[in-house]
């Protein structure tokens, strides 16, 4: 049943550190509930909430298996493997002044997952105060790409050269 | 200081608040992180790096509000700082230079040094060979100090220890000495105390009272102590002398155990960190005398303070401060509640280097004093069989109680060396043969000498003609018509002793 590949596939899927909490909430109940659940279709229904393509992963990996003792220690085991695989995966702060719609949250993912580390996610916020562009914070570097930031920038020059003109 | 922002997009680096505890917090983040260096949180308060793991940054709070987990925090790039300059003589500042007095807002220094730096090497440094006056008789004549000297004031609650370091502070304030209080975690109304003597006895402007109050937070009275030793390398640098008194060490030492504990350390004896010591003696290593680059040489004076508990001089860290400095003078209870002012027991105190800067009378007054004392103290224990006691021991018994009155010194009386040896020959010559008259004719003496520039010629042609206290009883007996007559008090029939 020790499954490497299920986590790197959850991972591979997961594209923020919110998606990362549900997983594990989920996960949790799964466990709770492994022993009172009979069904395949009732462990089915624990993993709906999650975005579809994980919720198919973790059906087919889990939902099949007969609740009994022996299973549940082998099951509990494989999601606490992938449970530590996730609490340890690395996050980027980006804060963007829109909401982004599924597919760009997925361009945004693939990008630095292809671009960091695999096992990289992103922590997202929204501040329309930015204007566009954006913030990043990662391994505690701090860089601003924000509009906000330029304009700021091109004002202080305006105004230093108004200053030098006066003075 | 600037913005959290403005450090944030300056030094793009950032940290967030995992835990806190009291005065420390633990945060991720700030990957270029150095030690001693200030960080600046998202509520504008700051903290100080106190150490770093891998992953995790330890701050020391240099605040009381609070900081909240998860909470932003930025490096500032630079270590802790004190500005400095001649614009700080006169006020009472706490260890960042901001006043603490309201009215005594006037201009800032422009310049600022770190507050914790590593001591100065040897090549900087010259044995110590002048002398330095603190003003009361007994230190002077029998715990002489030198310019550069780091010794160490221990004496329990209420022993006058504040009165001798006043009376030091107002003799070389006079003499041009620029001097530093750090007042350590103190009462308010006592830095206020501090205030109004300075002020009152018109040393103000040679003077700056650098001072935390029990209320500030730990990491600010840590800092206490260094920042007062940063302005007093300025000013030595700047070509003055400085004295520095550090009131008091022992209350430095338990605010550190203070945060180190809550910064899970080891502790070690009397719960203190392992590092005491260090903390201490790097701190009093900065003090001593120094040639500059012009060639030019310049001491830093240190006078710690250390409280010592019903009498014991043999606590953790009174013994660790007694051996990183050059001496100590004790202030001992019992003589206290006998009355003696000053209550400095000289067999218990000791100077190391202050010896070696004294001249050949002053060394050898100094021999035949302590020596007498010795005496006394044996046959004290004879004052008891008063008519039954020779007449050598009730002579001796006589001088003494003399003596002691002679050292007899007010709250924040401030005595000048050379008259005050003139005194003592006097009386040892047997000048006097009442105690009363004595005391009497002492304050004629230092009215006289204060006031008349003949007075002072005659007692420091005195003293520069002779290079032993018997040459100078000599040449006391031979002009004592003269002495008598300038300093104004009357013949008494001299007797010999």
């Amino acid at each position: 049943m020790n499954n490497p590949a299920l986590s790197d596939q959850i991972i591979a899927k997961i594209r923020t550190t919110s998606e990362v909490s549900q997983v594990l909430s989920c996960l949790e109940k799964f466990v709770e509930t492994f022993l009172s659940s009979p069904s395949e279709s009732d462990k089915e229904q624990l993993f709906k909430e999650l975005p579809q393509e994980i919720a198919a992963i973790l059906s087919a990996s889990f939902a099949h298996q007969d609740s009994t003792p022996e299973n549940y220690i082998l099951v509990k085991r494989e999601i606490d493997e992938l449970v530590d695989r996730l609490r340890k995966c690395e996050s980027i702060q980006l804060t963007i002044a829109f909401k982004p719609d599924d597919p760009t949250l997925t361009l945004f993912s693939d990008w630095v997952k292809k671009n960091v580390k695999a096992d990289t996610l992103l922590d997202l916020s929204y501040n329309a105060e930015i204007v566009g562009g954006a913030i990043l914070i990662a391994g505690g570097v701090f860089k601003d790409y924000s509009i906000r930031k330029n304009l700021a920038n091109r004002f202080q020059i305006q105004r230093d050269e108004i200053v030098k003109l006066l003075s | 200081m600037k913005t959290f922002d403005y450090y944030l997009t300056t030094n793009e680096e950032i940290g967030f608040v995992q835990a806190c505890n009291q005065s420390i917090v633990y945060t991720n983040g700030l990957p270029k992180a150095t030690l001693q260096e200030l960080v600046v949180f998202e509520n504008g308060e700051m903290g100080v790096i106190l150490s770093m793991s891998r992953d995790q940054v330890e701050i020391l709070l240099l605040s009381k509000s609070s900081i909240k987990a998860g909470m932003k925090v930025s490096r500032t790039g630079v270590k802790q700082e004190i500005p400095v300059g001649f614009e700080l003589l006169g006020k009472t500042i706490n260890p960042f230079g901001q006043p603490l007095s309201v009215e005594k807002t006037a201009e800032s220094p422009k310049i600022s040094r770190p507050i914790d730096i590593s001591p100065s090497g040897i090549n900087t440094r010259k044995r110590i060979e002048q002398s330095f006056e603190t003003g009361v008789t007994m230190v002077d004549m029998l715990v002489p100090l030198g310019k550069g000297q780091r010794e160490l004031v221990i004496g329990d609650r209420k022993t006058g220890k504040t009165s001798f370091l006043y009376q030091t502070i107002l003799k070389q304030a006079t003499l041009g000495t620029i001097c530093i209080y750090a007042g350590i975690g103190k009462k308010k109304t006592d830095i206020k105390k501090i205030e109004a003597f300075f002020h009152n006895t018109g040393i103000e402007n040679n003077t700056i009272i650098i001072a935390t109050s029990s209320e500030d937070p730990a990491g600010v009275i840590y800092l206490t102590p260094y920042a007062a030793m940063t302005l007093a390398e300025y000013f030595r640098d700047e070509g003055h002398d400085v004295l520095v008194v550090m009131d008091d060490l022992f209350t430095h030492a338990k605010f550190y155990r203070e945060i180190m504990l809550i910064g899970r350390r080891f502790p070690g004896r009397n719960a203190y960190p392992a590092d005491i010591f260090y903390t201490h003696a790097r701190l009093l290593e900065r003090a001593g005398n120094f040639v500059l680059a012009n060639g030019t040489e310049h001491a830093i004076t240190c006078l710690p303070v250390v409280e010592s508990v019903e009498g014991d001089i043999a606590g953790f860290i009174q013994t660790n401060l007694m051996s990183m400095t050059d001496g100590h003078i004790y202030f001992d209870m019992d003589m206290f509640t006998k009355g003696t002012r000053p209550a400095i027991n000289p067999f218990v105190s000791v100077s190391r280097v202050g010896r070696q800067t004294q001249s050949p009378l002053r060394l050898s007054l100094s021999r035949e004093l302590l020596s007498f004392l010795t005496l006394h103290r044996r046959l004290e224990s004879y004052s008891h069989f008063s008519a039954e006691a020779g007449s050598g021991v009730k002579r001796t018994l006589a001088v003494a109680e003399k003596i002691y009155a002679f050292f007899t010194q007010g709250a924040n009386e401030v005595k000048m060396l050379d008259l005050q040896i003139i005194i003592f020959c006097l009386l040892w010559i047997d000048h006097w043969q009442y105690t009363s008259t004595m005391e009497k004719d002492i304050a004629t003496m230092n009215q006289v000498y204060k006031n008349s520039m003949e007075a002072q010629t005659l007692t420091k042609d005195l003293i520069n003609s002779v290079n032993s206290l018997n040459e100078l009883l000599l040449s006391i007996r031979k002009n004592l018509d003269k002495i008598l007559n300038v300093f104004g008090i009357q013949e008494v029939k001299v007797g010999n002793i």
